[in-house]
């Protein structure tokens, strides 16, 4: 389809080889395998460009060596047998971005069932949990730079002040942003309270059934 | 990528384009743009068939979803049509997003293309890539990037 879902996660203070178990956890909860393409991306005005620059790799840790010294890599995988990918790039000084993509019918299988769901919500919070991630954000299309605690901010204003915005769902760690200071835009997106991370999420489609815990 | 079968879509293949086109729901971005791009080509789309059909490799299992085909009066596929639609434009869409041309997406798309006209050889028709990109200023980036080197056909709606 023509949209691709980006999953964008709080940039961390890690460096790409320390993403390699973190990543590798993922990749195994996901039974994705990887593709050898690796694609550069380089910061140009604010926003990252893909070059013409293409290597291939043999393994994850592979990629992440041999990548080293681009401003960013499209890592692509292949997950419930659709072409996905994953962005790591460093644009903040010190901290690294991962950025996650899957094209819309996936997403879609992921998003409409509350099973699917369920579980798409229990991998991106434990992925957060292993990357020390304070959110994540996940919405049609990419700004192709990090998102910031600033962009969350902005889109809780926005939200709140009824803009319309076409994020799916957003991730908080209640330390980053407490409930209280969520305000109340029941009408958009659902506020739920996940159990064990101690974290919000706000989703632009209810959950039928509380979370069950999602610790591991 | 050689081996290709075309899983068709079930319910897909029971509506008319017409009726697709008068599901037009703009519920998530991408779609109206998408819409927009088969009533471009609707006379060469055959039925619904032809709309989001998925592209299984024999040797991986992996899918690969198109946007659309084209096909001629004999069902020979004369397109692989890719839209790309313009994210910053969308419904609550923010204005960073513009229109992304993934190089590994452009890839698989030309190795589809070289399945194809190896599986249909015999008919003597060949299929062309298509990227049908929404206009905009984003627009024009993407056809840089996508004219350097063995470009498509590059269509700005």
């Amino acid at each position: 389809m023509s949209t691709d879902y980006y999953a964008s996660f709080t940039p961390v203070p890690l460096t790409r080889q320390a993403l390699q178990t973190p990543l590798e956890k993922l990749f195994s909860e996901m039974s994705a395998q990887l593709d050898a393409d690796c694609y550069r991306l380089e910061l140009k005005n604010g926003q990252f460009e893909y070059t013409d620059e293409e290597i291939t790799c043999e393994s994850l840790i592979d990629a992440l060596i041999k990548t080293h010294n681009w401003g960013g890599v499209e890592i692509n995988l292949v997950y419930e047998r659709k072409l996905c990918s994953l962005i790591i790039a460093n644009e903040i000084p010190d901290k690294t971005m991962v950025v996650f993509c899957v094209p819309e019918s996936l997403f879609e299988k992921q998003w409409v069932n509350p099973l699917n769901r369920f579980n798409l919500l229990n991998l991106l919070v434990n992925f957060m949990k292993r990357l020390g991630a304070s959110f994540c954000v996940l919405e049609p299309g990419w700004a192709r730079r990090s998102r910031t605690s600033e962009d969350i901010e902005k889109w809780l204003r926005d939200v709140n002040q009824g803009i319309a915005r076409d994020w799916e769902l957003v991730i908080i760690q209640d330390l980053f942003i407490s409930r209280k200071a969520v305000p109340n835009f029941a009408k958009t997106y659902f506020l739920e309270t996940l159990p064990k991370p101690n974290m919000l999420s706000l989703s632009s489609i209810r959950e039928r059934e509380p979370f069950p815990s999602l610790s591991r | 990528m050689s081996g290709i079968v075309i899983r068709f879509r079930q319910v897909l293949a029971q509506l008319p384009i017409k009726s697709l086109l008068q599901k037009a729901i703009n519920r998530k971005a991408g779609d109206s743009f998408e819409l927009s791009a088969i009533a471009h080509n609707e006379a060469e789309i055959k039925s619904g068939n032809d709309i989001s059909p998925d592209f299984r490799c024999k040797k991986c299992g992996a899918t690969k979803e198109v946007d659309h085909i084209t096909r001629d009066e004999n069902g020979n596929i004369t397109k692989v049509v890719q839209c790309k639609s313009d994210y910053s434009q969308a419904a609550g869409g923010d204005s960073e997003k513009g229109v992304i041309i993934k190089p590994k997406q452009l890839k698989e798309d030309r190795k589809l293309i070289a399945a194809i006209n190896e599986c249909q050889k015999d008919s003597g028709v060949v299929a062309q890539l298509e990227y049908k990109l929404e206009a905009g200023e984003a627009a024009k980036d993407a056809k840089a990037f996508l004219m350097k080197k063995n470009p498509p056909i590059v269509t700005i709606l």
